[in-house]
Parts: C-alpha cells; structure tokens; sequence
C-alpha cells in the first residue's frame, strides 16, 4: 500500500508536469472516446427505426436485410399470420423512399416515410406519448424533427411537397437521421397513398414493409415465429424486435467498412495513448534511476519498484481520463449539434473506455519493465 | 528489529584472495587481485586510494551488489561467495547504504524517505514513525521532518540519507564519498554524526572517499593501488607512533608519507615490570618507542653500573647500536609494566635506506649522540 502512496507522492509532486501529463492522457482517451462515438453514433442510428417498432416480433420480406432497404410484401400475409396461436394483434408498416422539397429554398433531399394505420400505429415515439391521430386527416404528417436541415426550417402547420402531395406538419417527432436518408416523416395510409399516387394504387396498397406482431402474455416468441414460418409460405421471415434492433446495429458493421475504419481507429488511438503514456513513464523512471537503484540496493526487489511504476501508471491514467472524459462530453455535443449523428454516452461505454485507458496505463507499465529490472544498484557508485 | 539475526561472534568481514574481472576473455581487465582483509565488528574503516583502484569494487562486492568471481567474502558468518541474487537481496538488508549524491526521493518529505528503508522491515506505523522522528532528531533535524529535499541544505539532504542508511539498525555501513558533495564544516558534522550513531548502535563502518578532511575519523585506514591492499593501518596508533618518531632525529625530515611507512611495520611489545629490554654488550636488532610506562637506562663502565637516565611513553631508544653495527652501549630495564612499539633491524635499515639524506642523517645522529 505505501508503494502506492509513494506513487501518488512522486506524481502529485512536480504538478505542471502532472498536468501536462494529464492532459496528454486526456487527449489519448478523448481520441478512444471519439472513435467509439463515430461507430456507435453510425450503428445506433442505422437501428433507430427498429427501436421505435410496437412490437413483439417483426415480419419483413424474406431478403430484407436491414429496415432502411425498400423490400416489401404482401398485406395478405400479415393478416394470415394474426390467426396464429400466440398472436394477439398487429399492425402494418409502409414504408418507401421519396422526395421532399425544401419549403424554404425549395431544394431536393430523398427522407423515408412510414405509413401507419393512425388507430392501430405500431410505433411507439420516444419522448412523450404523441398520439398519431391528427393523421387520420389526409395530407398531414408528423416530421422527424432530426432530419437533416437541408431539410429546410420545419415545424406544426408547415406545408412542404413531399412526393406527389402537398402536405402540413400535424406534429413533431424524435428519430435522427442517417446515412441512408436525409430524414422522417411519418404518414397515415390515406396521405402514404397520395404521396405515392404515381405507383399501381392497388399494389401499393397491398405491400407492406414490416408486419408488426404482439404476442398473448406468456406466449413463447421462439413458438410463434417457428408456428409462423411452418403455417404460412415461406416470402417472409420473422425475428424478435431484440433480434431486429441487433440485427440493425450490426448491419453497419456487416455491410460497410466503418466497423473496420472506427475499430482501427480505436486501436490506434489506444496505441497513441500507450506511447504518450510509456513515454511518460520513461521520462518518470529516468528522473528517479538513482532513487529507485538506492531502494534495490537497500532491499526492494524489482516487483516492488514495478508496483510504484504500474501505480503511476494507473493513477495517471484515471486523472487523465476525468478530463478526456468531460472534454468527450462538451465534444459530443458539439458534433450533434453539427452532424446531428447520435453520439451516445452511455454508462457501459464510459467503462469500457475507462477499461482501455487503464490498460493503456497497464500496457505502458508493462512495457517499462525492463528499464527497472535492468536497474543496478552497482552502478549507483 | 534487525532483519535475520546476525550470529553475534562473527566478524564483520573476512575477505580472503578476492580477485575481480571486468569483461571476460581478452578484454578481461582485472580490478582486485587477492585482497584479503580482516574487518571486527564496530570499526570504522575508511577505504582510500586513485580512482581505478578498485575500492569502489571491492565496496559492491562487501555490500552483495555484485557477485563474488573469486575468492570468498565472509559477511557476519555469511559466506557471499555464490549467493543467488534473492539471497543478495536478503544480505543487503542488514547494510545502510549512503552514496555520493543523497538519492532522495525529491517528491518525499525528509521523514517520508527515511520510512522507505524501514518499510520492508515488519514494524508498526506508530514504530516507523517513532524511528524515522527519533534518527531524525538524532542527526539535528528535528525541525526539518516534513521538509522535501529541495528545502533543505546539501548538509541536511546528506543527514537525511544517513538517517535512511541507519533506519533499520543495518550492522554493516556502507559509504561511498558520503561528504563530496560537502563543505568542510558539514563534512565534519555528517562523519562525525555518522561515527556517534554507529557507535551507538554497533555498526561497522566502511567509507570510500578521498576525502583527506574525514581520514581522522577512521579507526583504520586502508589503501588500495591498482586492485591491492598498498596499506593497512589503525589510525591512532599511527598517528601517535608518528608524532614522537618525527622527533627522533635519524626520522627529522621524513615525509610523512614515510614515517607513517615506518610506523606501520612496529609491532607492539609487551615488557612486565622487572624485565630487561635491552642488554648492554649484546647485538643491536630492535628499535623501540615507549607507549606506556617507564623505563631505566644504565650503563656499565668498569664493573660499575650507573643510572643514566629514566625514559618515559613517546621516549625512544635503541637506534644508535642499528645503526653502527655494535653491540648495545646501556642496559635498558623495565620499571613499570611497559609497551613499546618496535620496529626490527631490518625494518629500520630499510626505512632508511629509502629516506634521501640516509648518510647526512646517519652523521648528523651520530654527531648529536
């Protein structure tokens, strides 16, 4: 224990070193938390949409692989699926790609609009329990307020083209954009029909994107989906709305190179803050040879002096991370503000980068090891 | 509260034909050829001679900081010879280490550094405590406790170390330049604290310097040249052999150098009260001075002795019959118990022999007799 107090000692002692030393920590752990952020901030929005789904289980077109791709299937089936043991209601799902116009400067940005059957949503907004039933009146809409701004100056009563149709903002809803689409919008089916007018008004009708299944309490989801998948044919597939949201984040990852790009990128920073970090020990340990030779020589092994070592380490890794940690914040923020990309802090991410700042201080320690074994207290006359 | 205890007989230090190599092969260069050197418990010794002597090596290798090659080294009944290095760890410590520079931790408190030596010691909180505050006040700074090295005097910094070197009661001391870095004053102050505690808790005491301001604080002086022992003396008997020779006039002129040559090979004798030291009429072979007690001269001319004269401790006699090659010209008799230190005929001959003005001495002696 004393080793650590003397650890702590020799830091806190020179302290505009300490806070160099501090701050370039930070500046490693700041670098971890703003890859972590890019990836999560990419994955959490591919999957905002499935984490808005009323539902217990979700059923898509069999080779829909991700919410934000257009496949579509049959209504037919959906009410087929009601009848199944296990199921107690559901609702549908359109959804399908199309252009709105600027109301301000009257530019082009593609966003994706959700039908919905206003009595029966399916969709469960975050924030407040906003009630869909101003949709019930054809040519309104609700309006993602986190689409992008390109999107124009947006708020209730604003009128705006939107496909075929002219249509007014009834209400104001939280999702966030993402790479897919510029933006939200969710319509009741009468207005989903006028925006796409262009389209075969009876196929349109009949496809849906997602049927949205609620289980009877107790009911089994693994049950159902198999009683599902046997009783109807097989242009469908069905998943657990935890297996949906799952299956989003990680299409990010799957489907494109940022999982890759953002993951490098965090071990290159935690490589940037293990040379920083071993560079400080170095210097730490190079201040102090004739003090730690004179410990060897007056009965301290090499273990002893390695825990003053590590200790430093630790402890300069915590009293970095605090600042890189309230740096991330103030940062995090900023880039909502300018990209609108979701980037999340939550509880286990904030550990699991306190993880890697303390094995960088580990991983710097460990690589100190050999400057203190090679130590002779010899040399010291 | 000394690690392992010590067998309490044993001598501080046997070192026998310790030999040393740096490097191996045909690079091997030699630092210490057959050192051997006999050290009691409680002395203190101060190591001398030119950089490159070895003193330094022979220092590391008494202090288990570098593995024996040849040779043995007895540490209070402890042989070093082939120690593993856990061993070595274990043997240091019983030594307070004090260096050169005082390798205080500059981020500790005076009283913080000292704790560094007696944490590996199983004590109390409230005995560290104790311990480092009483070394600390012992050695004058009392008021200086929770002071960081940097506000303190080089003289105080180096009070410190020795309060570190002394923590844990360590039987052996080792120094190397503990006052080079010191002015004269504080100089005195460090060896003379040093002595005082050593003494108070028995320690054995062995310095390196080259420092000539400390040499008296030695019991014993040893010097080595080029990897040997060139001298090996005890300080007090030296320096008193030394004080009355230099009056002698056969010595007059003699560097010091050389006398202190000569008073290194007498050899203390021992005379009851009663005995004759030396007869008149038999062959001159030893040269004495008197160290303690008294003793009468008397010359016998004719079948009639007489009295001549009574010698006392820094009295000397016995020169003038080595030197002329005759037989003695008085009887010398014990009075009291009596020692002498006394040098033998060969011994002073060649004491001579090196001295420049021999023959000058030899008739300016005979002269004045």
């Amino acid at each position: 224990m004393h080793l650590v107090v003397t650890a702590w000692r020799m830091l806190v002692h020179n302290r505009p070193r300490l806070l160099l030393s501090c701050l370039s920590i930070a500046f490693a752990v700041v670098i971890m938390f703003m890859q972590m952020g890019f990836f999560n901030g990419l994955n959490d929005s591919q999957a905002n949409l499935a984490r808005i789904l009323d539902a217990d289980l979700v059923m898509s077109h069999r080779d829909k692989d991700n919410l934000k791709s257009t496949e579509e299937f049959s209504r037919k089936r959906w009410r087929q699926a009601l009848a199944v043991p296990g199921v107690e209601s559901g609702s549908y799902l359109y959804a399908s790609a199309s252009y709105w116009w600027n109301p301000q400067d009257g530019s082009r940005n593609r966003l994706l609009v959700l039908g919905i059957d206003p009595d029966n949503p399916g969709l469960r907004l975050p924030g407040a329990a906003v009630s869909l039933q101003p949709l019930k009146q054809p040519g309104t809409i609700f309006y993602d307020r986190r689409s992008r701004k390109e999107l124009g100056n947006v708020d209730v009563g604003t009128e705006a083209t939107l496909g075929q149709a002219r249509v007014r903002v009834a209400g104001l809803f939280d999702l966030g954009a993402n790479f897919s689409y510029e933006g939200h919008v969710i319509a009741g089916t009468e207005t989903f029909f006028r925006i796409f007018s262009q389209r075969d008004p009876q196929r349109l009708a009949d496809r849906i994107s997602l049927g949205l299944l609620r289980l009877q309490p107790g009911a089994d989801a693994g049950k159902v989906s198999r009683q599902l998948l046997d009783a109807l044919p097989g242009d469908f597939t069905v998943m657990t709305r935890a297996q949906l949201e799952a299956r989003e984040k990680a299409y990010t990852t799957r489907a494109t190179p940022v999982g890759i790009i953002f993951g490098l990128g965090l071990v290159v920073a935690l490589v940037i803050g293990i040379i920083i970090c071993h560079q400080l020990l170095f210097n730490e340990i190079q201040d102090h040879l004739r003090q730690f030779a004179t410990l060897k020589a007056i009965g301290y092994q090499a273990r002893h002096l390695y825990l003053i070592v590590t200790s430093e380490a630790l402890l300069l890794s915590v009293l970095g991370f605090l600042p890189g940690l309230a740096a991330t914040f103030a940062l995090y923020r900023a880039i909502e503000q300018l990209s609108e990309i979701v980037m999340h802090l939550s509880p286990g991410r904030i550990l699991f980068i306190l993880f890697l700042t303390l094995l960088m201080g580990a991983a710097s320690a460990a690589l100190a090891l050999k400057q203190v074994i090679r130590l002779d207290p010899a040399d010291l006359f | 509260m000394t690690p392992p205890a010590l067998p309490a007989d044993a001598d501080a230090i046997i070192a026998r034909d310790v030999s040393y190599h740096f490097g191996s092969g045909e690079s091997a260069r030699q630092v210490l050829g057959n050192i051997s050197v006999h050290i009691p418990r409680g002395q203190v010794i101060i190591m001398t001679g030119p950089s490159g002597s070895g003193k330094t090596t022979l220092l590391t290798l008494i202090g288990a900081l570098r593995s024996l090659q040849q040779g043995s080294i007895g540490f209070f009944g402890t042989e070093l010879r082939g120690l593993s290095l856990q061993q070595q760890v274990e043997v240091r410590r019983n030594i307070g280490f004090i260096f050169q520079a005082h390798n205080l931790f500059e981020s500790l408190t005076a009283r913080q550094n000292v704790h560094m030596a007696l944490e590996l010691h199983n004590l109390t909180v409230h005995e560290k405590q104790r311990r480092a505050e009483q070394l600390l006040s012992d050695l004058g700074l009392a008021q200086r406790l929770d002071y960081h090295p940097g506000r303190l005097s080089g003289g105080q910094r180096q009070r410190v170390a020795i309060a570190r070197a002394l923590a844990n009661n360590p039987a052996l001391i080792l120094a190397d330049e503990p006052t080079a870095a010191l002015d004269k004053d504080s100089s005195r102050d460090v060896i003379n604290l040093l002595k005082q505690l050593a003494g108070e808790h028995q320690s054995t005491v062995l310095i390196v310097t080259h420092d000539n301001r400390i040499m008296d604080a030695a019991d014993r002086i040893i010097n080595l040249t080029d990897g040997a022992i060139s001298s090996d003396m005890e300080v007090k008997r030296t320096l008193y052999i030394c004080q009355f020779i230099k009056n002698c006039p056969i010595f007059q002129g003699m560097s010091l150098g050389d006398l202190t040559d000569v008073a290194q090979h007498m050899e203390l004798q021992y005379f009851p009260s009663g005995t004759g030291i030396i007869r008149q009429g038999d062959l001159g072979d030893r040269f004495h001075l008197i160290y303690r007690g008294t003793v009468s001269v008397s010359v016998n001319r004719n079948g009639v002795s007489s009295n001549v004269a009574e010698l006392k401790s820094g009295d000397f006699f016995g020169e003038v019959a080595l030197l002329r090659e005759e037989p003695r010209n008085a009887t010398v008799t014990a009075i009291t118990e009596v020692e002498t230190y006394s040098l033998s005929k060969d011994q002073f001959l060649a004491a001579l022999r090196n001295h420049k003005s021999f023959e000058e001495q030899v008739a300016g002696t005979l002269f004045i007799r």
